[in-house]
Order: C-alpha cells, then sequence, then structure tokens
C-alpha cells in the first residue's frame, strides 16, 4: 500500500529522518540532504559553548596534572584542604547556578566525586587503618542526600556504583572469594532498572526518563546473571575450585539457579513489562553468548577429544550450532512487539 | 526552500538512487532491524564462527598432513571462501535486507574467515612476521590491495569497515619497521631495546618522523575522502575506518605499537616540527573548509581562531585539535557519528596522555593549562569585541 505525499511541499528534517529510518536513504545521503535543509555554516553558538568546554577541560586537567606532579611533597594539611576547596567550590557553584543547569547538575556531581577522594586521601595520610568497605560505606551514606534532592540520573549512577562497590569490598572482606556476591548486585542492578522504567513510564519527560541508565543496569545484571550460570554450568562439568570460596563451591549451584531465576526475570521486564526495544536487544544479546558458552562449555571437551578429526568436524559442527543460536535470537526478537522508540536509537549500517 | 521534488532530483544527482515511487512506498523495516544491535549481534556471532573455522581448519590441515605446508591449505581454503562469498555479495547479496538475513550472516562468516586464511597463508608463503623481518611490507601490501579490489568489487559495508582497519595497522606497522630500518640501518637491529641513550634517542627520532609521514599520508587520505563525499555518495564506513585509525595515531608517541620494537626510557624529543606544521596545516584546512574558503580566513576573528590552531599545534596536542576538528566536521555535516568519536576521544587521549612518558607531568600541566587559557582568551575576545553571536541567525 503506498501514500499519497505532495512533492511540491518544502522538505523537512522530520522527512529526512522518517526516510532514513525507514531504510530508504543511507547515511551519507541524509547527512547530504540535512546539509541542504539545515545548512551549519553559521555556527557561532556551538562553537561559543564547545570553546568554553575544551577550554575548561584542557583547564582542569592541567590543573590536575600539576596537583599530580606535587601530590608526594605536599602536606597532608595542604592535601585535604585543596579537595575540602574543591568540594566546598563546586557545592556553592552549583547551589548558585541551581540543579536546573546542567552546569549545576555536574558540579553537584563533582562534589560527590570529591567526598569519597576527601575520604580516600583521609585515611591514606592518617592511617585510620578503617577497612575498605567502610569507606565505600560511608561515601555512599554521606552523598545520598544530595543523591535525592539533585534528580539526577547520572548522580544515582554514581551513588550506584558506590554503593555496588561497597558490597563487593564487604564481600570479599569479610567473607572471601566466592562468586556467590554475584546475586545480590545482579538483583540490585535489576532493581535500579525495574524501578527506573517503571518510574519513566508514570512520569514520561521527567528526569527520570532517560534510557541509557535502563540500559547500563540492564546490561551489568545480566552479565552478572549471566556469569553465575555459566560459572554453574562449568563447575557442574569440570569443576571450579577457588582457592579462597569459604563455600567450597556448596552455594555454587544455588548461586546458579538464583542467577538463572533473575535471567528470566530480566526477560520478563525487558520484553513484557516494559517491552521496549533496546533492553530485549541487551538480553537477547547476552544470552545468545551465555547459551553459545554453555554449548562449548558441555561439548567441546567430548567433540575435540576425537583428535584431528574431532578438531575438523567439532569445529564446523560447533560454528553450526553457534551460527543457529544467534539465528535464534535475532528472530526469537522478531517475534516480539515493541513499543516505538525515538528516532536517535535507530540507524543503518553505512 | 528545497522542495522534495528538487530534493529528488538532487539526491539522483550525489548518486544516491531514489524517486517518488520509493518515498511512498511502505517500509517493510521493523524499527531497529538494521540498528546498532544488528551489527553488534553479527560481528560477535562472526567472530565466534572465525574462531571455530580456525579451529576446523587446524584440524583438515593435521588430518591432511600439511603441517608443514600449512599455509598452501590456509590459503586455497582462503581464496575459495573469499572468492565465493565476495561473487555472493556482488550479485545476489546487495541489499541490506538480504545481506542482513541469515545466509547473508553466513556468507559474511565466510567472507571473514577466508580473508584471516588468506592473511595467515601470506605470512606462511613469505615466511615472515609482521615485526622485526625484512617482508612484512609485502604481506601488508599484499593484504591492502586485496581490500582495495574488494571494495570496487562487492559492497559489504561491515566486513569493509574490518578490512580497513587492518589493512590500515599492518601498513602503518609494516612500513614504519621498514622505514626505520632505511634511516637507521646500522642502530636498529644491534641495539633494539639495549642499546644506550643517544642510540635510543637517534631511533626514538626517527620513529616519529616515520609517524609524520604515516599521519601526513592519513590526513591527506581524509581529505580526500571528505572531498569525494562532498561532491559524490559515498559510504561514510570507510571514512569512519580511516579516522578510527588516525585517531589512534594521534595517540600519545608510547602507546604506538611499533614503539614494542624499542625501549620506552624517558628521553626528552623537544618539539616535533614536522608534526606541527602538518597539524596546523590540516585543522587550518579543515577550518577554512568548514567557514566556507580561504578568503575567508582573512577576517581579524578568524585570525584568532587559527592562533589558537598554532598554540595547540606548537604544545603538540594535537589529540585536542583532533577531537575537536572531528566534533567541528560532525557538526557541520550533520553526522553524530563523528561528533561521538570526537567527545570519546578527547578524554580518552587526556587519560592516555597523563600515562605517557615523554615529559613529566609539570610540562604537561603548562602544556594543558597553556592550551585552555588560550581557548578561553581567544573565546573571550571573539565575544567581546566581535559579537559574532548576535550577527548570525543560528541555523542548527
Amino acid at each position: 500500500m503506498t501514500k499519497t505525499i505532495d512533492f511540491d511541499q518544502p522538505l523537512t528534517n522530520e522527512d529526512i529522518e522518517q526516510l532514513y529510518r525507514d531504510g530508504k536513504l543511507p547515511r551519507a545521503g541524509m547527512q547530504f540532504l540535512k546539509q541542504l535543509v539545515q545548512p551549519r555554516d553559521l555556527w557561532g553558538q556551538w562553537a561559543d559553548k564547545l570553546s568554553l568546554a575544551v577550554g575548561a577541560i584542557l583547564v582542569l586537567a592541567g590543573i590536575v596534572f600539576f596537583f599530580a606532579f606535587n601530590w608526594k611533597d605536599m602536606p597532608g594539611w595542604q592535601k585535604l584542604g585543596l579537595i575540602d576547596l574543591a568540594l566546598v567550590g563546586c557545592l556553592l557553584v552549583s547551589l548558585w547556578r541551581g540543579l536546573d543547569d546542567g552546569a549545576g547538575q555536574t558540579l553537584a556531581i563533582g562534589a560527590s566525586i570529591f567526598v569519597g577522594v576527601f575520604m580516600a586521601v583521609f585515611g591514606q595520610i592518617y592511617q585510620t587503618g578503617a577497612d575498605a568497605y567502610q569507606l565505600f560505606m560511608m561515601w555512599a551514606l554521606l552523598i545520598l542526600p544530595w543523591v535525592i534532592l539533585s534528580k539526577s540520573l547520572a548522580h544515582w549512577t554514581l551513588w550506584l556504583v558506590v554503593a555496588h562497590t561497597f558490597l563487593l569490598v564487604f564481600w570479599v572482606q569479610t567473607v572471601g572469594d566466592g562468586i556467590e556476591i554475584d546475586v545480590p548486585l545482579a538483583l540490585l542492578g535489576l532493581l535500579a532498572y525495574g524501578l527506573q522504567s517503571h518510574l519513566a513510564s508514570k512520569q514520561p519527560g521527567s528526569w527520570l526518563d532517560h534510557n541509557w541508565f535502563s540500559w547500563i543496569w540492564l546490561f551489568y545484571s545480566l552479565t552478572l546473571t549471566a556469569f553465575l550460570i555459566g560459572a554453574w554450568v562449568f563447575t557442574m562439568r569440570y569443576g571450579f575450585y577457588i582457592p579462597s570460596d569459604p563455600f567450597n563451591g556448596d552455594l555454587r549451584t544455588i548461586a546458579g539457579l538464583i542467577g538463572l531465576a533473575l535471567h528470566c526475570a530480566g526477560y520478563y521486564l525487558a520484553f513484557k513489562r516494559f517491552k521496549l526495544l533496546v533492553g530485549a536487544q541487551i538480553w537477547t544479546l547476552i544470552s545468545s553468548i551465555l547459551v553459545s558458552t554453555i554449548f562449548l562449555i558441555l561439548f567441546a571437551e567430548w567433540i575435540f577429544d576425537w583428535g584431528d578429526g574431532g578438531l575438523l568436524f567439532g569445529g564446523l559442527f560447533m560454528a553450526a550450532v553457534v551460527a543457529g543460536i544467534f539465528w535464534g535470537g535475532i528472530k526469537f526478537l522478531d517475534l516480539h512487539q515493541f513499543a516505538p522508540g525515538p528516532a536517535r536509537e535507530v540507524s543503518n549500517v553505512e | 526552500m528545497l522542495s522534495k521534488e528538487h530534493a529528488i532530483t538532487r539526491l539522483n544527482a550525489y548518486g544516491v538512487p531514489f524517486s517518488e515511487q520509493v518515498w511512498m512506498s511502505e517500509s517493510k523495516r521493523k524499527d531497529g532491524e538494521f540498528g546498532v544491535f544488528a551489527i553488534i549481534i553479527r560481528v560477535i556471532a562472526g567472530l565466534f564462527i572465525l574462531g571455530m573455522m580456525v579451529v576446523a581448519i587446524a584440524g583438515l590441515i593435521a588430518l591432511l598432513g600439511l603441517d608443514s605446508r600449512w599455509e598452501h591449505v590456509a590459503g586455497t581454503i582462503g581464496v575459495l571462501a573469499t572468492g565465493f562469498a565476495a561473487w555472493k555479495f556482488r550479485t545476489s547479496y546487495k541489499m541490506l535486507e538480504k545481506q542482513y538475513s541469515f545466509k547473508g550472516l553466513m556468507y559474511l562468516s565466510l567472507l571473514l574467515v577466508g580473508k584471516a586464511c588468506l592473511l595467515a597463508a601470506l605470512f606462511g608463503w613469505f615466511d615472515t612476521g609482521l615485526f622485526r623481518s625484512e617482508s612484512g611490507w609485502i604481506v601488508a601490501l599484499v593484504f591492502s590491495l586485496i581490500t582495495l579490489a574488494s571494495l570496487f568489487f562487492y559492497r559489504m559495508y561491515l566486513e569493509a569497515f574490518l578490512a580497513i582497519l587492518v589493512s590500515l595497522f599492518l601498513l602503518d606497522v609494516a612500513f614504519g619497521a621498514e622505514m626505520l630500518r632505511v634511516l637507521l640501518p646500522q642502530d636498529y637491529m644491534r641495539v633494539l631495546g639495549r642499546g644506550d641513550e643517544a642510540q635510543i634517542m637517534r631511533i626514538r627520532s626517527a620513529g616519529v618522523l616515520v609517524s609524520t609521514l604515516s599521519v601526513s599520508l592519513l590526513i591527506g587520505m581524509t581529505a580526500v575522502l571528505i572531498a569525494i563525499q562532498n561532491r559524490r555518495y559515498l559510504s561514510s564506513v570507510y571514512f569512519y575506518a580511516v579516522v578510527l585509525f588516525l585517531a589512534y595515531k594521534f595517540l600519545p608517541l608510547d602507546n604506538q605499537v611499533y614503539w614494542s620494537l624499542g625501549s620506552t626510557i624517558d628521553v626528552k624529543l623537544g618539539v616535533d616540527l614536522g608534526m606541527v606544521v602538518v597539524g596546523f596545516c590540516a585543522v587550518s584546512t579543515l577550518y577554512a573548509f568548514l567557514i566556507g574558503g580561504w578568503q575567508k580566513l582573512k577576517s581579524l576573528e578568524h585570525v584568532i581562531v587559527i592562533c589558537c590552531i598554532i598554540i595547540l599545534a606548537v604544545l603538540g596536542l594535537y589529540g585536542v585539535l583532533f577531537a575537536v576538528a572531528l566534533m567541528a566536521l560532525g557538526h557541520v555535516r550533520h553526522d553524530r557519528v563523528l561528533w561521538v568519536i570526537g567527545l570519546i576521544y578527547l578524554p580518552i587521549y587526556l587519560f592516555l596522555f597523563y600515562y605517557s612518558l615523554d615529559v613529566t607531568l609539570l610540562i604537561k600541566s603548562y602544556m594543558l593549562l597553556g592550551s585552555g587559557i588560550a581557548i578561553l582568551a581567544a573565546r573571550f575576545v571573539l565575544l567581546r569585541f566581535f559579537n559574532p553571536l548576535n550577527a548570525e541567525v543560528e541555523n542548527a
């Protein structure tokens, strides 16, 4: 079925982007038309912002490099004083610009970073003997009020990274070197993804409505769950001894099963609950890699143990299986319907 | 105002076949079908399959008892696989939809396996490695010629992107090593990694010259691609491959691969005049191109910008110049990929700059402070005395 279009009407940017999304126009063709419709030969405002950003980055980098050169010769009070100055400076300018302003938000995040830097340097100078996990725990607790007030997903990302690091370091220092810690980490990551996606769907266009946050945390969580499942399968097949594992691998099966459950939960959230294409693509990609890896783990030794013939036929067989797995993943994705995404998420290969 | 009908005429003149029927036809694509995910999953699948096929080929060679002539088996497989896949992409798999089908994925894998086997066979036939050998450049040249021929024979942009990157890398390393050998025949093999400071200094100075020459050639290649794309349709994939390799070349010197040939002791090289000239000329030419011609450079505000470029070039911050140039080019050409490459490249360059051993941290801090202050000062002068923002209507 074709639609009627008035070709005497002016060409717009929306027309060009629609043609590109529909695959009727290659990338270079899209750029060519955009240069005709919207020539950017007067770009003073853009150059003004770029020169401000680049100039500021270079000056800041120069300051960092300068202090890095002089760092070991600086007395403790000077180190802590400078960090305090940077922290207070960031906070004051952030309050002055306001949290609605991009620069204000960036400086608020910078202030949060300087809190952690202060605590690390303090512990280094005074050799307090505190455990590393205590640093991250206090860091997360201290900046939590700012994070809540800032209403910024970038700030929440920083907080989640600090919180996750605290959990990981706490586990390693108090329990040992098991992989079981990946279970709560994956669960927290999925919770972050689910909560943000749910709130964004209730308040579209708000500060919560940014896809990159959900992509990062979904990717992170599914990588952990895939690792848990893969480690479980590997343990069953070959055994997997970790020297300082406090449970001697006894909990690995449970961790693997929980990982599988979380992976399935990820499927439900990405495909059924939120129905967003990119989340589903992430799940499909990681699952395809996971299934291929499991297949390799289970059958590689058996196939390749047949000597040279095993190498030949095993290699061909595995190549075919892997191709089938990835193709199956693509077709599995095609079976589902998703909410239409914004134009910026779609691109051609050329 | 450009009408839709006129746009179609201009597209056809540019080299993109298009018509009213194509415009009005229903799109058969689903969102994301050929998007970034599609590229990533196919590349990962292709690499998995390539790994398995390498194992299979090793098994075949062992089964045939041709271990001592493995290069002939690999070469035969390479020629057959590449030839067959290339013929398929030229004849029945030209369209993106077919290339992204299951068979398209198979032919892509066949192409990757074929080219990998060809490359391995070339190393075997010439009995050479890439580093520390006298014939590595032959392998690099032959593979690059195969890549060039492929670009004209068929269109498979995903594979073309990888092939161009590999070819550029091979050429850079092989010719870099060869040129070093020509420039330093007595010192080179004898003192590699073990010489005194003067000898190492000579080697690194020669290395800087080689690096400058290769960067100049790459910049020339980039300029040619931009010029062609301005007049005629050419896939952006080729341009992105060259730009990414150029980004690698602009990284601080001691991160270049062929420095693995020698020691990385801290030697002071001073200002590299060649790179200063090349950097200044390239960025100034680009700036003139972006503002609409050399004649516009006569006005004072553009002279101020050129002074900033000179300062950055003299201070040796080529990576910063490159990142800014990419962002400017991406903005003017509505090319978000270029803009993102420039945006990501700047912090990566600064990060590696921190760890490079060519100059001390103190000197680096002065370089960065000086260039940052120069840019901010130029911005202040331009806004205060020329006020370009009020003199224009912003289109973007």
